[in-house]
């Protein structure tokens, strides 16, 4: 008896523990038997890609990467971007602008359907532009003081009212995303915003109400989002499209790789290690995208805070900054920046003056100073954020080069959430702060504006507190001028003279880099990326070929 | 003292202790550098939104009062809004919660069982090659962390023997049955839905070892040494000479007295578990609180921080008066002892 309960015992325990031996992960069903040809093309086509988390649905709230990824494929915008800087139609067929640039005027496409088989309309532009300023979180600010009024002229026409010419209004609609009016509406919950309750926040939390190529399977929060197609699109799907869309929200080097190999991911997150990326690169069928993103490393300088209130202080530190072992050896395979804006945003100055490792020059600049002899009673204090821990190299190597020219660096490492709380004011504000920075819409401006216009001081942007009165109205100059060549003209004036005052070293331009199933997924947007986030990882232009990917899984 | 007094002593005991947890941990999140709103928000946010936020989080208020306001939330079971997910934080640890118990448990079960009987086989194969490996097998399990044997059996069992599934809880195309408890496995279960009752299995198994073999380790170990010791003890030679076999004496005699050792570490290993699967969570994408956890200390998300350290100490609580009770069982000098003092 006594026997039989432990014999009893242990069969319970073998089988909730090692029955799963016998089962197998199964391929999209849990399978015991191992795939076939037949069985691998069955079922719907899958586009995986890990990213980092997390991810905001609501094109109200979110603007990171990620966020930026699922609303531009759950849902649509009036304007389109393309590779080269420029936009074409999309739910706008056309539009046109008042001789004053005031008003623009939108006419949207007929029969453009949102997912829940509704029609978007006018009224669906003008509820998705006042909700978005209304909750004023997510790409709210780009619009803030901006547009005046928003209207539905009839059922396909809408009209934007601008309190003043804003050159690149139409290039900030990439950030208007359309969501369903009435769908919204009939899912408002008790909220802070009067008889629109929460204005559908708790609802789009979890739920999408798009016209976008992809709706929402499935979203947990925590870990995955699953779109699936949505056979009523109005523009084009690639015939070869997948029919899921996951985006997987991990960036773990080991789940990666071995996902890649398995075949279980056909596109890596950007962000994996330089090893990490050399051993995806060595899997059979797997190659590396890799593009300027638009965004730079950039060594902001306190310009308030001496000794690097002296521009000749700052110089020399640029002179001195060893641009070549950082693109050869830290960070291989970018480019050193050619002043403040990326060489992918339109509007780039490609004549700005640069800055080469030159310690001789930086000699030079250090003798002009009005510090000259008192190095060392103002040691610079240089702060890089401790959760990346590539940029203690960066740290290191500027410490390492600045004491050949007699000035002190001390490097502290710095939570993220510090960088943040230091940035606010002049005094807390470390000498050199190194951080990312990417544009929030495609072209200068956006960078220019939100590095140096005086009124984003204080922010982890913006720590050089340059506040030059010349610099902020040159940017309202150009935002102001709504011809695109004009406009441009302006930027390069601005880049020129930023370059000239040196308040930043200007590291490298960052390089977007995924690892991708080149062997059986065709990613065109990869060959000719658009320099705005989120708009370079489209399901419905990508193709995956279920049959090539047999091939591998059966090699 | 009876046992229903004996919990109701340490219910209370408890209240006391989770009070003070959740002081603590309250004041440290809110000494701790950062503008939580600012960083969920991004640095372009304007600062009347900052501030709106501000407010509906009470950030604006005194530290007494916004313990105050949050622990009078708690009592009613709302726990505020979670910055990182931006949805009830309740709503967050009914979601993420039973994942990580469904973990634990089954890591659990793999730990005690395997860790018990390795245990077993040491000691009745004692200085034999097959005690040696156990041993080795033991001390390697105590000194590795679990992300490291996490990684090591994505690539061995992912990749390799390409055996099991390394990511996410069920397999693509795989429906989830509707919440009952939140663990997948109990929940096909009830509602009879076997296919994603294995897929859940196979999902388990790797993030259950890996979590376990810590736990594992130190169970043989420990069962290992309680059971040398008590197999001097002279009822054991009594059993012996009256020709009990050696199978009945080793798995009736021994092994229950030398579980008590066993079962009071068995308690902490397991609420131990909880918390120490943010790693494993992590290689394996599996969406429980843990992970949650560490993300939300990363954004200081406060309410989310306070959430997870209130549960995770009601679990270590609720876990040390069970191990109390069962060890009380398994030892019945413990419960003459409480007897006879109640009776004094």
């Amino acid at each position: 008896m006594y026997r039989m309960k432990w014999v009893l015992v242990s069969l319970v325990l073998v089988v909730l523990i090692a029955f799963p031996l016998g089962c197998g992960p199964g391929e999209y069903e849990d399978d015991a038997a191992p795939p076939t040809d037949e069985t691998l093309l069955d079922g719907p086509v899958y586009l995986r890609k890990t990213f980092s988390w997390p991810t905001q649905i609501d094109p109200a709230i979110g603007s990171d990467f990620s966020s930026s990824t699922a609303m531009t494929n759950l849902y649509d915008t009036l304007i389109y971007p393309t590779s080269d800087g420029a936009f074409e139609p999309h739910l706008a067929e056309s539009w046109d602008i008042s001789e004053d640039n005031l008003t623009y005027h939108f006419y949207l496409a007929e029969g453009v359907m949102f997912h829940d088989g509704t029609e978007l309309t006018a009224e669906d532009v003008v509820f998705s532009f006042e909700r978005l300023q209304a909750i004023g979180e997510g790409f709210a600010y780009i619009f803030k003081g901006r547009v005046s009024q928003v209207i539905a002229i009839d059922d396909y026409t809408v009209e934007f009212t601008l309190p003043q010419p804003f050159g690149p209004f139409l290039s900030t609609l990439t950030r208007l995303y359309i969501v369903n009016k009435d769908l919204v509406l009939a899912n408002i919950q008790d909220g802070a915003h009067g008889e629109f309750g929460d204005y559908g926040t708790g609802f789009l939390n979890d739920n999408d109400a798009g016209s976008g190529a992809y709706k929402v399977k499935e979203f947990d929060v925590a870990t995955l989002l699953v779109m699936e197609k949505f056979d009523d699109y109005f523009a084009f799907i690639d015939p070869m499209a997948p029919d899921i869309f996951e985006m997987i929200g991990t960036t773990e080097a080991a789940t990666v790789r071995t996902s890649m190999m398995r075949r279980d991911l056909e596109i890596s997150d950007q962000w994996q290690t330089l090893e990490a990326f050399q051993s995806l690169d060595g899997i059979e069928g797997v190659d590396i995208a890799r593009w300027p993103d638009g965004g730079q490393l950039y060594l902001m300088m306190n310009t308030q805070k001496p000794p690097l209130d002296c521009v000749h202080a700052r110089r020399a530190l640029s002179y001195a900054f060893n641009y070549t072992s950082l693109v050869k050896d830290i960070y291989p395979g970018t480019e050193q920046a050619r002043g403040p804006v990326s060489s992918v945003l339109p509007g780039w100055n490609a004549n700005v003056f640069q800055f080469n490792y030159d310690l001789d020059k930086a000699q030079e600049e250090m003798a002009l100073s009005k510090y000259a002899g008192q190095w060392d009673q103002y040691p610079i204090e240089y702060a890089w954020t401790a959760e990346v821990a590539d940029l203690e190299k960066i740290a290191l190597m500027t410490q390492a080069e600045s004491q050949k020219i007699g000035l002190q660096v001390e490097i502290v490492s710095t939570p993220w959430m510090t960088m943040i709380d230091k940035a606010g004011s002049i005094e807390t504000t470390p000498h050199i702060m190194s951080i990312w920075v990417a544009p929030h819409y495609g072209e200068a401006g956006s960078i220019l504006e939100a590095k140096y216009h005086s009124s984003n001081s204080g922010t982890w942007e913006q720590t050089e507190w340059l506040l030059n009165d010349d610099i902020d109205a040159m940017l309202e100059q150009a935002m102001g001028t709504v011809d695109r060549e004009e406009r441009f003209a302006i930027y390069m004036d601005i880049q020129d003279m930023i370059v000239e005052l040196a308040p930043t070293i200007f590291a490298y331009d960052n390089m977007e880099r995924h690892a991708y199933q080149s062997y059986y997924v065709t990613w065109p947007q990869a060959a000719n990326p658009i320099p705005v986030m989120g708009y370079n990882v489209v399901a419905r232009f990508i193709q995956v070929d279920p049959v090539k990917r047999a091939e591998l899984l059966g090699n | 003292m009876k046992l229903s007094t004996f919990i109701l002593r340490r219910l209370a005991l408890a209240v006391g202790v989770l009070l003070g947890l959740s002081i603590l941990i309250f004041v440290i999140s809110r000494v701790v550098p950062g503008d939580p709103v600012r960083l969920a928000l991004g640095a372009r946010a304007p600062q009347e939104v900052v501030d709106k936020i501000s407010a509906e989080m009470h950030l604006d208020k005194s530290y007494p009062v916004q313990y105050a306001m949050w622990l009078k939330g708690v009592v009613q079971g709302d726990f505020g809004t979670s910055l990182y997910t931006r949805r009830s934080v309740s709503q967050d640890i009914r979601a993420f919660l039973p994942a990580t118990l469904e973990l634990a448990i089954y890591s659990g079960i793999i730990m005690t069982f395997f860790g018990i009987l390795l245990g077993v086989l040491s000691v009745q194969k004692k200085n034999s090659w097959v005690d040696n490996i156990v041993r080795v097998i033991s001390y390697l399990g105590v000194v590795t962390p679990a992300f490291i044997f996490a990684i090591i059996f994505v690539l061995l069992f992912g990749f390799y023997l390409d055996a099991f599934p390394i990511s996410g809880r069920l397999a693509p195309g795989i429906t989830a049955p509707p919440f009952i408890t939140g663990m997948i496995t109990i929940d096909s279960l009830l509602t009879g839905n076997f296919r994603a009752y294995f897929s859940a299995l196979t999902h388990l198994f790797l993030p259950a070892l890996s979590l376990a073999m810590a736990g594992l380790s130190q169970q043989a170990r420990i069962a290992r040494s309680s059971m040398s010791d008590n197999l001097q003890k002279d009822y054991i030679l009594a059993h012996r000479a009256y020709g009990i076999q050696e199978r009945k004496i080793m798995f009736k005699y021994l092994l229950k007295p030398s579980l008590i050792p066993t079962v009071s570490i068995l308690g902490l290993d397991f609420a131990a578990l909880l918390s120490n699967a943010f790693l494993v969570e992590l290689v394996f994408n599996w969406p429980g609180i843990s992970r949650y956890g560490v993300n939300a200390i990363l954004r200081k998300d406060l309410n989310a921080v306070a959430a997870v350290v209130m549960i995770l100490g009601v679990t270590f609580v609720v876990v040390n008066i069970v191990v109390d009770v069962v060890v009380a069982y398994l030892d019945p000098r413990i419960r003459m002892r409480r007897d006879r003092s109640s009776a004094l």
